[in-house]
């Protein structure tokens, strides 16, 4: 059920003011979950560095930081639980909450606008920009909306009417997971080039430089990897990429599901009290290969999350807050988990497979020549200023 | 002549084995001692017994790590190290000669792991999934026979982790009073076909 424009936009706002646990995501337990089982998951063509005990454990952990180091943009003030929280330096900037969601409506398209996300990511190319992403989905999503709050006359512009139009409202998740994965997919490329300018040094200063550039680009791997999947994994919770939250909202509700915020209650205690880790990891299919790229693949797994969005309000536990345990509520949590963990897990073997056919260095050089040995990776050329 | 009294033989032979059975010390190398991070070769020395843990193919092929499986408790070695090499075998040698050893062990890609010792035999134990929090497999692998100075664990298993490993020591007092005990015997056999 689309809203207009204007009314979503208004909506979207009024929802903005009172949505504190919007850019959470699985709790602690269910993000660190996704992360192991999808390491553990990966075939044997993955690189061996990536599929250890220590990488599970490594990108597990990894896989709750973006929600570890938190409280984006805010100097804390006040007291919680009667402990006096007052900070005086902020952690990062609060541009980095939304790419944990988006806001889509029921029909799939973005919250304030007529735009479906199966679009992403053509029909966010601007003139000028041959590099559909991030960038122009913004400009879109300030453009084509059917308001007209703006910059305009700073005294009746309020914060929350200043953004409504923008990915800093309506949220950026698949652009992120999008973002991510293709850094994964680079950082692959040079392991398949470091490996190879190994092999084919000619001097022990080239060879030395080379592998600690390897060394050095494993670690980055496993953080990266391990960063990526938090917001993999924020995508298959049905409340991260729907207008509908935290509870119903004010849209039509002829089913009245419920209003409660069922956000948190779901996706944190809920999981961590119920779902079996050994359920979630039998529920993790086996590598599929598919031609789909990134943006097309998160589009589809965005749709695939946004179908769950009413089936979720219409489980007992929705209507509890989940506060009791019952076995379809459960088995809920599990599905969607597992979700979580196959599409991380298929995003590692395709970049993997894809990072044969990027460029590394710069000037860029084809990693497909390098591996063929018809370009030699040399210091000068991988390091050439 | 006195004929040998066999209860008398069989009672000393038994005495001194007891006794060595029961002067034999067990020691426990649980890796606490390490520093976090600390790759091999390590040593750790506990009550008296130093052992040495060497990777054979990397220099630094293990690491002490910690907090990821339920029966490896604290810190615990595990490979690969800093490196990122996976499939190093890990040796183990003891400063003086041990007769038994029981490890904790956890594998990734393969559930086993084999242990072969510097004397004759070995063993191998299959881990298993301990569910709950976790799914890599756990185990716990056994040996006991001949004396050894040293074990060299491997697997089919793209890494594992070892921790708590006990070892059965025996003590001199053991050997004394074992030998004391085959003295005896000697000289009553003797006594008894003189």
């Amino acid at each position: 059920m689309t809203l207009n424009t204007r009314s979503a936009a208004i909506v979207g706002a009024l929802l903005a003011a009172t949505a504190p646990t919007q850019a959470l995501a699985w709790g602690h337990t269910g993000h660190v979950m996704v992360s192991r089982i999808a390491i553990q998951k990966l075939p044997a063509e993955v690189p061996d560095f990536v599929r250890t005990a220590q990488a599970a454990q490594q990108i597990g952990e990894l896989g709750a930081e973006a929600d570890v180091s938190k409280t984006t943009g805010l100097v804390t003030s006040g007291s919680y639980a009667g402990r006096d929280i007052r900070t005086t330096f902020a952690v990062h900037d609060g541009e980095r909450d939304p790419g944990h969601y988006v806001d889509l409506n029921d029909d799939g398209t973005f919250l304030g606008t007529t735009a479906p996300i199966a679009a992403v990511p053509n029909a966010f190319v601007l003139p000028n920009f041959n590099s559909p992403g991030r960038r122009d989905y913004d400009s879109t999503l300030r453009l084509g909306s059917g308001t007209s709050v703006r910059v305009g006359n700073v005294t009746t512009v309020t914060t929350t009417s200043f953004y409504s139009n923008t990915q800093y409202f309506v949220g950026y998740l698949p652009f992120n997971i999008v973002d991510h994965a293709q850094q994964i997919r680079k950082d692959f490329a040079y392991i398949r080039a470091f490996t190879k300018a190994i092999a084919t040094a000619t001097t022990p200063d080239e060879k030395s430089f080379f592998q600690y550039q390897l060394g050095l680009r494993k670690t980055l791997t496993l953080r990266d990897i391990g960063y990526a999947s938090h917001f993999i994994g924020d995508g298959s919770q049905p409340l991260h990429v729907s207008v509908h939250f935290n509870g119903w909202g004010p849209y039509p509700n002829p089913n009245n599901y419920t209003l409660a915020g069922i956000h948190g209650p779901f996706e944190g205690a809920y999981v961590k009290a119920n779902v079996d880790f050994t359920a979630v990891a039998a529920l993790v299919t086996d590598y599929v290969p598919t031609t789909l790229t990134f943006e097309e693949r998160t589009v589809r797994y965005m749709k695939a999350t946004l179908a769950q969005v009413e089936p979720m309000y219409q489980l007992p536990g929705a209507a509890n807050v989940f506060s009791v345990a019952d076995p379809a509520s459960t088995a809920f949590a599990q599905v969607r988990l597992a979700a979580a963990s196959t599409e991380l897990r298929d995003i590692i073997v395709d970049a993997w497979r894809q990072s044969a056919n990027v460029t590394v260095g710069f000037p860029l050089i084809k990693v497909s020549e390098i591996e063929a040995g018809t370009v030699l990776l040399t210091r000068d050329r991988f390091a050439g200023d | 002549m006195p004929r040998p009294n066999p209860t008398l033989f069989l009672t000393a032979i038994v005495a001194g084995l007891t006794a060595a059975s029961a002067n034999a010390k067990t020691v426990v190398f649980d890796f606490e001692d390490q520093e976090y991070g600390a790759v091999t070769p390590l040593t750790s020395t506990v009550d008296g017994l130093t052992a040495t843990f060497a990777s054979a193919t990397d220099a630094e092929g293990f690491q002490i790590t910690s907090a990821f499986y339920q029966t490896l408790t604290g810190n615990y070695l595990a490979g690969p190290g800093p490196d990122f090499v996976t499939g190093n075998t890990l040796t183990i040698s003891f400063s003086q000669a041990v007769r038994s050893i029981t490890l904790n062990f956890a594998v990734d890609t393969a559930p086993t792991l084999t242990l072969s010792t510097s004397a004759r035999g070995g063993a191998t134990a299959t881990g298993i999934a301990p569910g709950g929090s976790f799914l890599y497999p756990e185990g716990v692998l056994s040996f006991a026979g001949p004396r050894f100075n040293s074990v060299t664990l491997s697997s089919d298993a793209l890494s594992f982790a070892i921790d708590n490993i006990n070892v059965t020591v025996p003590e001199p007092s053991a050997f004394a009073l074992f030998g004391m005990g085959l003295v005896a015997a000697a000289a009553l056999r003797r006594r008894a076909t003189a």
